[in-house]
């Protein structure tokens, strides 16, 4: 029972969570892991990027409970909360994928004590934070300020839920961070769980478990810019800044990390500024979705590959530097991660919404879809998981075609499963007669063929594998290759 | 798209599409094993009855075919014959006699059905005579009338003499037999029968064809209680006759060939006829619930026959009737005479009230009938409404009954021939050694019998 | 055989007219009875099999298009015995239609128990029509 433990640390790190686990419920493979445990580090309870990945990764563990492991399919990978591992005995840590502050609702000054601080320590404080440092509530988050998070987060090691990741922690296990260089959280919170888990004095259970686990982090650099506000805490204009100020340190305290992947883009439409809270809530990013290829890529490699030659640097590069990303753009490797999968989801999500519940077919009959559309509530949460306008799949692919970097693999407004997949329609043989390519008819001659196949009583298991095979079937035989 | 699952699916459909048209038809039917047991043993039943058909005769059938071998026609030339044949006068009138026996030598003489022809006058005994000879007789009258010869001793001649095989005798005569006196009126029968059955000839058949002919000369009557000889005679016809004497088959025969269309009345001994071609006929003035009772009725093969009636529902309200058809055309006009079928059809049946209702003969409208009710020249409609459990056989018989103008040409006594008639004497008392001779008078046989079968419906 | 559909046919009454009774019974109640048996198993087929399986036309198993089958069976059954009628040379009689009717009738029997038997083997259809 390997476990892959992931610190997605502020708003970027709920944000690539997002979209690794949209890749998971694609079926991507995470190979050397039975099971991530995600854990968002975000002292912004409120952070909408934060509520809408957790709402997410909720979902898709109430699937992942029905379906239970598999050899390959739809939300193949268990997704579990850190209370979820192991019964807990004392029941301080929270059945939740965030980590819990405790509510910090005070300013830094009152965390600090400020008050009570002798005049040297004053002076200090005063040395090293600004007054807006000090007067910050920290329930929106260190708003790009490391120094402040540095603070905070140096405390987290402490707390019950560190505790317990370090008391379930077991032999091969892994652990990833997920982090922005240039933000607050996140650029503070990294070089820090990092720092904390691999000390050789840790007061931390299963400490040699720890030191020796294969360590990996994707570190965000700067990828877009924020409208300029007079008045605002965040001025995107200092990124480049802290992020050399970070790397620099980076190049000499990150002890006891096996990979290392750096992500950057070219900032171009820059983002309404929110320093937090709910109205923090990004449209999904490629450079999020490869971010969380990063954590598949990380996850190839064997242990053993990873702790000889020293820390391994990972960057990534385009096949073509194109505004909007499709399929051929990406390099060869993220291609054939991925677009498979990407359009067997995309194929299941579109025909979950146009046709599943009207289809009249004996597939449909077999798994008495009328009566477990309508009532059963694990095919509610597939409904939520696929088409929520929060969280769900739809709105995921729709957004990452909304950036300025769009990634627009699809054409999301056709209804023509042919011409789904940008610049790759499904050649359609006009010398044979049946040949329509994708369409209703051929998905439901398949479904009603594949149905018979499948030996699952559970409807609800069937289903997933049922479309998975499908989806699987019209991408070998109508599209082959993107 | 795949192929194999249609591929799987060709046999079948072409089994389907053999299967279509390889249904029933006409010429392929099968019935079931269990209807064919049950009309087999209706066919046995109805079988018993006929098994003593005419159709069983070899020697007619095999015989049949090809010309007869021989004719002997004898001319009786005795003083009584004169009046028939006068002398030729200057008035030039000849007899009625005189031009049908002359035709009908000349008919014989010229006849392709008879290989060898001879011709005979009788006077005391047969004289052999050439054909011009004897027309010439006729025509001419007869020059020396000879002494008359009785007429059992001329059949006893002619059975015993010229009787062969696929031959005919062909007598032609007034046959006025006066037997010796009054007391030996009573065994003219016998002497008849002594006569022809002299040589013993077990399938000996006489055809007699009765004419009238006026007569011009001396009438010797055979009651001669009132004149030996009536000069001058007569102011009536006289009946005179041909009798066609042989093997039943080959008077058949002759009657057919040469007979066919004579005038006058005739009579038939001992001559057998196959049974004439007959068949119900299920949309020919039919009624009720019955249809053809065959098994194979349903294949109606061209020139079919049927006669099995299947009742399915009758009463006396709803009653059935059926028509036999049937073609007489082989028999003698004698049995194609509506009269004398009407007169002698007969049907008989167990357990049911069925009757002949009518019997009548084919109009123009059946000739031209597409339907099989062409082929017929006489019918008979059967009505039912009531019968038997099960099969049951009925048959249409036409008996062997005399007719009726051999006891009207009869009389007692001819002495006084002018007031008598038209008659002989005691013709019936020939006939009936004739009768007694060809016919088996405990078991007469009938002329001919259609047997059905009359059962309810399965 | 023959006697398996002489009672079939004869359940509304003896052929009419009588005298084509041996003509119906022998060979034209097997003949429409086999006919109708085949063509019913041949649209089921068709339509289980060929239609939607072979041809994989996934869209065309709605009640509606077995119904429409199911129809075309009954007007085929019903043209069936008017033309065995003619072929037959039986005479003519309004036996002849009730006799289609019948027939009609037996051809969505039969089409409704092929469906019901056969339809498991096909791949978009196998759940119409129920």
């Amino acid at each position: 029972m390997a476990k892959l433990f992931l610190f997605g640390i502020g708003g970027t790190g709920s944000r690539v969570i997002r979209s690794l686990t949209m890749l998971l419920a694609a079926g991507v493979e995470l190979p050397n892991c039975d099971r991530v445990v995600p854990i968002i580090i975000d002292p912004d309870a409120h952070n909408g990027d934060m509520n809408r990945t957790v709402a997410l990764l909720q979902s898709y563990q109430q699937i992942y409970k029905k379906l239970g492991p598999r050899e390959e399919g739809f939300f193949k990978t268990d997704i579990s909360t850190l209370s979820g591992i192991s019964q807990d005995v004392n029941g301080s840590v929270k059945d939740t994928f965030i980590f819990d502050f405790g509510g910090i609702n005070q300013s830094f000054r009152q965390y600090l004590s400020y008050d009570g601080l002798s005049v040297d320590s004053k002076g200090l404080v005063d040395l090293l934070f600004t007054q807006d440092n000090l007067e910050s509530p920290l329930t929106i988050g260190f708003r790009g300020s490391p120094n402040v998070g540095s603070i905070v987060l140096n405390k987290l090691v402490e707390s019950p839920e560190i505790r317990f990741f370090a008391d379930n922690f077991q032999e091969g296990d892994r652990v990833f961070f997920v982090s922005s260089i240039f933000g607050g959280t996140g650029a503070a919170g990294f070089p820090l769980m990092l720092k904390n888990l691999k000390d050789t004095n840790t007061r931390l259970s299963n400490a040699r478990y720890l030191r020796d686990a294969p360590t990996g982090a994707v570190t965000v650099m700067p990828y877009f810019a924020l409208q300029s506000e007079d008045n605002s805490v965040i001025d995107s204009n200092s990124f480049l800044t802290k992020t050399k100020a970070a790397l620099s340190y980076y190049e000499h305290n990150l002890q006891g990390l096996n990979a290392l992947y750096y992500l950057a883009d070219t900032p171009d439409t820059p983002y309404e500024n929110q320093p937090g809270g709910t109205q923090q809530r990004n449209k999904a990013h490629l450079i999020e979705l490869l971010a969380a290829l990063s954590i598949v890529d990380f996850m190839k490699y064997s242990a053993a590959e990873l702790r000889t030659g020293g820390p391994h640097f990972h960057e990534y590069g385009l096949a073509t530097d194109a505004p909007e990303v499709q399929f051929n753009h990406l390099p060869d490797e993220s291609r054939e991660l991925m677009a498979k999968h990407l359009t067997q989801l995309l194929y299941f999500t579109r025909y979950h919404r146009q046709f599943l519940a009207t289809d009249k077919a004996p597939y449909h009959d077999n798994l008495k879809l009328d009566y477990a559309l309508r009532n059963e509530p694990i095919f509610r949460e597939l409904q939520n998981i696929l088409h929520s306008p929060e969280f769900g799949v739809d709105e995921w692919l729709k957004e990452l075609g909304q950036n300025r970097r769009a990634f627009r693999p699809f054409d999301l407004a056709t209804d023509d499963f042919n011409a789904m997949i940008a610049g790759k329609p499904v050649e359609k043989k006009w010398t044979d007669f049946f040949n329509k390519g994708i369409n209703h008819n051929y998905f439901l001659d398949s479904l009603n063929k594949t149905e018979k196949t499948i030996a699952e009583p559970d409807n609800f298991k069937k289903l997933i594998e049922l479309f998975y095979d499908v989806t699987d079937k019209a991408f070998e035989e109508k599209v082959k290759v993107v | 798209m795949q192929r194999s699952p249609f591929s799987q699916l060709l046999p079948g459909l072409l089994a389907v599409a053999l299967l279509l048209p390889g249904c029933y038809s006409r010429d392929d039917l099968k019935s079931d094993a269990g209807n064919t047991k049950a009309a087999e043993t209706i066919e046995a039943a109805a079988g018993k009855a006929p098994a003593a058909s005419p159709e069983a005769e070899p020697s007619a059938t095999t015989a049949a075919t090809g010309p007869l071998k021989q004719v002997n026609v004898f001319l009786e030339v005795s003083g009584s014959m004169e009046g028939f044949m006068p002398k030729t006068g200057a008035d030039a009138q000849n007899t009625r006699f005189q031009q049908h026996v002359a035709q009908f030598l000349s008919d014989v003489n010229r006849s392709a059905s008879v290989q060898r022809k001879t011709f005979y006058r009788i006077k005391d005994k047969p004289y052999r005579d050439s054909y011009q000879q004897l027309e010439t007789t006729v025509r001419e009258g007869i020059r020396e009338p000879a002494s008359s010869t009785s007429i059992p001793a001329i059949l006893d001649t002619l059975v015993s003499h010229y009787y062969q095989p696929n031959a005919v005798s062909v007598l032609i005569s007034d046959f006025i037999y006066a037997p010796r006196n009054a007391g030996a009126v009573p065994y003219i029968k016998t002497d008849i029968t002594d006569a022809l059955n002299a040589a013993g000839r077990s399938d000996l058949a006489v055809s007699v064809y009765g004419h009238t002919s006026d007569f011009k000369g001396a009438f010797y009557p055979a009651m001669k209680t009132a004149a030996k000889r009536i000069n001058r005679c007569c102011d009536t016809d006289i009946p005179y006759y041909v009798w066609v004497i042989g093997p039943a088959d080959a008077v058949r025969r002759f009657d057919a060939a040469l007979l066919k269309k004579a005038p006058g009345e005739q009579a038939h001994f001992g001559v057998k006829y196959s049974a004439p071609p007959s068949s119900l006929l299920n949309k020919f003035q039919n009624q009720g619930a019955w249809y053809y009772g065959e098994k194979d009725a349903s294949k109606r093969a061209a020139g079919a026959t049927y006669h099995t009636v299947a009742v399915s529902e009758v009463s006396a309200q709803q009653p059935v009737e059926f028509v036999l058809g049937m073609n007489l055309q082989a028999l003698p006009t004698l049995y194609q005479d509506l009269g004398h079928l009407k007169a002698n059809l007969q049907l008989t049946g167990q357990d049911t009230d069925a009757k002949i209702v009518n019997v009548f003969g084919a109009t123009d409208q059946t000739r031209a009938s597409s339907g099989p009710e062409a082929q017929y020249t006489h019918f008979v409609k059967i009505r039912v409404t009531k019968m038997g459990k099960a099969a049951r056989p009925l048959q249409v018989i036409l008996q062997d009954k005399r007719p009726m103008w051999i006891t009207q040409w009869t009389t007692k006594n001819d002495s006084n021939i002018n007031q008598v008639g038209a008659k002989t004497f005691a013709l019936s008392s020939l006939i009936d050694g004739v009768a007694a001779v060809t016919t088996d008078e405990q078991n007469q046989a009938p002329i001919f019998q259609v047997p059905l079968t009359l059962q309810p419906a399965d | 055989m023959q006697s398996f559909f002489r009672f079939l046919y004869e359940l509304i009454g003896t052929p009419q007219p009588p005298a084509d009774t041996p003509v119906y019974r022998q060979i034209v109640f097997p003949n429409i009875g086999l006919l109708n048996l085949g063509i019913s198993l041949a649209l089921v087929l068709i339509f289980y099999y060929v239609i939607n399986k072979a041809m994989g036309v996934a869209t065309f198993n709605k009640l509606r298009h077995w119904t429409l089958f199911l129809v075309l069976n009954a007007l085929i059954a019903f043209i069936v015995v008017v033309w065995q009628a003619k072929a037959q040379q039986v005479t003519d009689h309004s036996y002849i239609y009730w006799l289609a009717t019948l027939n009609a009738v037996y051809g969505l029997l039969f089409y409704f128990l092929f469906s019901v038997i056969l339809r498991k083997g096909s791949t978009n259809a196998s759940t119409t029509p129920f």
